[in-house]
């Protein structure tokens, strides 16, 4: 169970967040849809602890973290325990496919090398990559990276899954195979947060969709129902624009 | 007058007698010079409050006065303040502290500007699997940084081996001072002078080779950046 409350977050003047509570349970996959601009990703950021919320608060299971006086043990805490896929991939150009994914095994989790090396193995046969283990990530597509990209992730075994926009980036053809890979991930019940303008993806794999505008959840409820009846207005102009792109 | 080819020949021996002087100065100033600017790139970079601002002036200071007024002002002028220090500290010893903080400046400006180079995505993807700030430094960070360094600091690495020839001005009897010495007792100085010359090319020819093997090197195992 993870609880969101009331998170607010600015960038100077500029206020980018404003109160955003959320609580997703366990095995849930949430879809974060809405205009560029409104602070999804920020929001990703903000659990992710990359950017630090101004108020509010984080729990996850029985770990409460309050984000008005964070601690560094606290963003470290919820580091370990989220994950973040992000749009631009961003593996580690220094290390091979392999060991992008065994890095955060052995530094943070402190596991032995050839246990890391064991589960890594196992990640990249489910990811469909073990054939690449001693690629540097500069020889993949996109596609490839980024499947990497949510191996690294899911080795960890994060309490969440964070995924920022995760096929923006791709090349249209590349972007099913990651698609494909985070309806994989939603039937084995893992627990995901996704901001994506793929809005018929958002609709087939989650179970939840919240429309998001001006650092605000305007809407929220069961994936079919905002997307094939949206009851707020502006959700609606949104959904009737990016239809008919 | 005559170029006397045997003079050289002569002074080859002598020469690489003394280059041991040079490339120990050189070995010993790179190494530590190195280290120093690690320290000083990852500080400035970071912008840790009040040591940023001084090694920002510290920078700029070594970067921005000539070396043998900076030789000169530590040697002549600085040492003879600690009258328990003058003999202690030989010329080598002087020319070595100097030649290293000089460098360092020179190194730590390559080494931030790679670190700036790096995308930022890479920090933030290792901060997000839990890694600590110094971890993806030097997990992921500065090895990247180093192979887009690996040009500019060799520059410098070459312009240490070159610099030494002016530490014989605080008396380091070197390849320079050598050439001069021996130039000025057979009144040969182009021979002494062409010879010198040779061997510091032969140096930092070496040291291009060196240079080439490890960018294929670092380029095989460190991957493509970006």
């Amino acid at each position: 169970m993870i609880k969101l409350k009331n998170i607010h977050k600015a960038f100077g003047n500029l206020e980018v967040i404003k109160g955003i509570d959320l609580d997703i349970s366990n095995g849930e996959v949430i879809s974060i849809i809405g205009p560029s601009g409104t602070g999804k990703s920020t929001l990703l950021r903000c659990i992710n602890c990359l950017e630090v919320a101004d108020r509010g608060g984080i729990q996850i299971e029985d770990f409460a973290v309050n984000l008005d006086n964070i601690t560094k043990h606290d963003k470290l805490w919820l580091r370990r325990n989220t994950a973040m896929v992000f749009q631009g991939f961003y593996l580690f150009n220094n290390k091979t496919v392999l060991k992008n994914i065994t890095e955060g095994l052995i530094v943070v989790k402190k596991m032995k090398k050839s246990e890391a090396e064991k589960k890594a193995l196992k990640i990249l046969k489910q990811v469909g990559l073990l054939e690449k283990k001693d690629s540097y990530p500069s020889s993949l597509s996109g596609g490839q990276k980024q499947r990497v990209a949510i191996g690294r992730a899911l080795a960890l075994d994060p309490k969440i899954l964070l995924f920022d926009e995760p096929t923006s980036a791709l090349d249209p053809e590349l972007v099913n195979e990651v698609l494909v890979l985070i309806k994989e991930l939603a039937k084995q019940k893992k627990t995901m947060l996704i901001v994506t303008h793929e809005i018929n993806f958002a609709r087939n794999v989650s179970d939840r969709v919240c429309f998001m505008e001006q650092g605000m959840i305007l809407e929220q409820g069961p994936a079919k129902e905002v997307i094939d009846n949206p009851k707020n207005e502006r959700t609606s102009q949104f959904l009737n624009v990016v239809r008919h792109r | 007058m005559n170029f006397d080819f045997e003079f050289i020949v002569r002074l080859i021996p002598i020469m690489l007698k003394y280059s041991t002087v040079t490339i120990k100065l050189s070995c010993l100033a790179i190494l530590i010079g190195f280290t120093i600017s690690f320290f000083v790139a990852i500080i400035v970079y970071t912008n840790i409050p009040i040591l940023s601002k001084i090694f920002k002036i510290y920078i700029s200071f070594f970067r921005g006065t000539p070396l043998m007024a900076q030789l000169f002002c530590f040697y002549f002028g600085i040492i003879p303040l600690f009258p328990d220090f003058v003999l202690k500290i030989s010329s080598f010893q002087a020319a070595l502290v100097i030649l290293s903080l000089a460098s360092s400046a020179y190194m730590a400006e390559s080494l931030r500007a790679a670190i700036s180079s790096i995308h930022r995505g890479q920090m933030e993807a290792a901060q997000s699997i839990g890694m600590t700030y110094m971890q993806a430094m030097f997990r992921i960070i500065l090895p990247q940084a180093i192979k887009v360094a690996i040009p500019t600091l060799f520059s410098s690495f070459i312009n240490i081996v070159k610099d030494t020839s002016l530490v014989f001005a605080i008396g380091v009897k070197e390849m320079m001072a050598t050439a001069q010495l021996e130039g000025a007792s057979g009144y040969r100085y182009l021979e002494a002078y062409i010879c010198v010359l040779f061997v510091y090319w032969a140096i930092t020819s070496v040291m291009g080779y060196a240079q080439k093997h490890i960018e294929v090197k670092l380029g095989k195992s460190v991957g493509e950046i970006n």
